[in-house]
């Protein structure tokens, strides 16, 4: 039955966390286990923001196989960003 | 499943559930999935404390001059030179920040023109949040 699900795209792991950007600060990283980037999809799961700006979300991106990247345009507060990658085989 | 806190200095900047290990001075390996870790400080030994987040003073142009108060209108409208000067520099920035060295100058402009404002009240009060740009 493994064998089977490598062949049709199973999940081979599924990573999560959350990434603090902190106030006046636009970027932050978080490092992960290495994916293969044609395999894996990041989902993004909320947003929160310490003065309560709603411009402060950040957006997220698998910048590389062991990088998931949090950037955002309003600098106000701390933004705090979760999120969730599944590889599939 | 491995767990880690990701620092950057002494606050963790990310935690994450990995499945595999991570090497790192930056990582530390926590034994659950906390996110309430994160903008936290670690102090020494997995042992992390809160880090109480300070907001700039920001408000918005219109905030700014509702801090005038009854003499926003004739601020307004006043073509004085100066006080023209002192509203058109507020009006072309994208909020006002109240720890800018500049603004008890532009408001030292005000008041010599005659306008009745608390400098003092506009620059030191707190910061509301429907004041926020």
């Amino acid at each position: 039955m493994s064998n089977l699900l490598q062949f049709t795209g199973g999940i081979k792991s599924i990573q999560r966390g959350a990434i603090t950007i902190a106030a006046s600060s636009p970027q932050q990283t978080a490092t992960i286990s290495a994916v293969t980037l044609a395999k894996a999809e990041l989902r993004f799961l909320g947003c929160s923001n310490s003065a309560g700006e709603a411009g402060a979300i950040a957006r997220i991106g698998l910048t590389n196989a062991t990088t998931i990247t949090a950037t955002r345009g309003n600098l106000g507060g701390e933004t705090i960003t979760s999120w969730e990658l599944t590889e599939y085989y | 499943m491995h767990y880690y806190v990701q620092l950057l200095g002494d606050i963790c900047v990310a935690v994450t559930q990995t499945s595999g290990p991570l090497v790192g001075p930056e990582f530390i390996e926590l034994t659950d999935f906390d996110p309430s870790l994160c903008g936290q400080r670690h102090v020494g030994g997995g042992v992390f404390e809160p880090v109480p987040v300070v907001l700039p003073r920001h408000i918005s142009r219109g905030a700014f001059y509702d801090r005038f108060g009854p003499a926003k209108w004739d601020i307004l409208a006043d073509q004085t030179p100066s006080v023209v000067a002192v509203v058109a520099d507020a009006s072309v920035r994208t909020y006002i920040d109240l720890d800018n060295p500049q603004l008890p100058a532009g408001l030292a402009i005000i008041a010599a023109a005659g306008h009745d404002i608390d400098a003092d009240e506009i620059i030191g009060a707190p910061v509301r949040p429907e004041e926020r740009p």
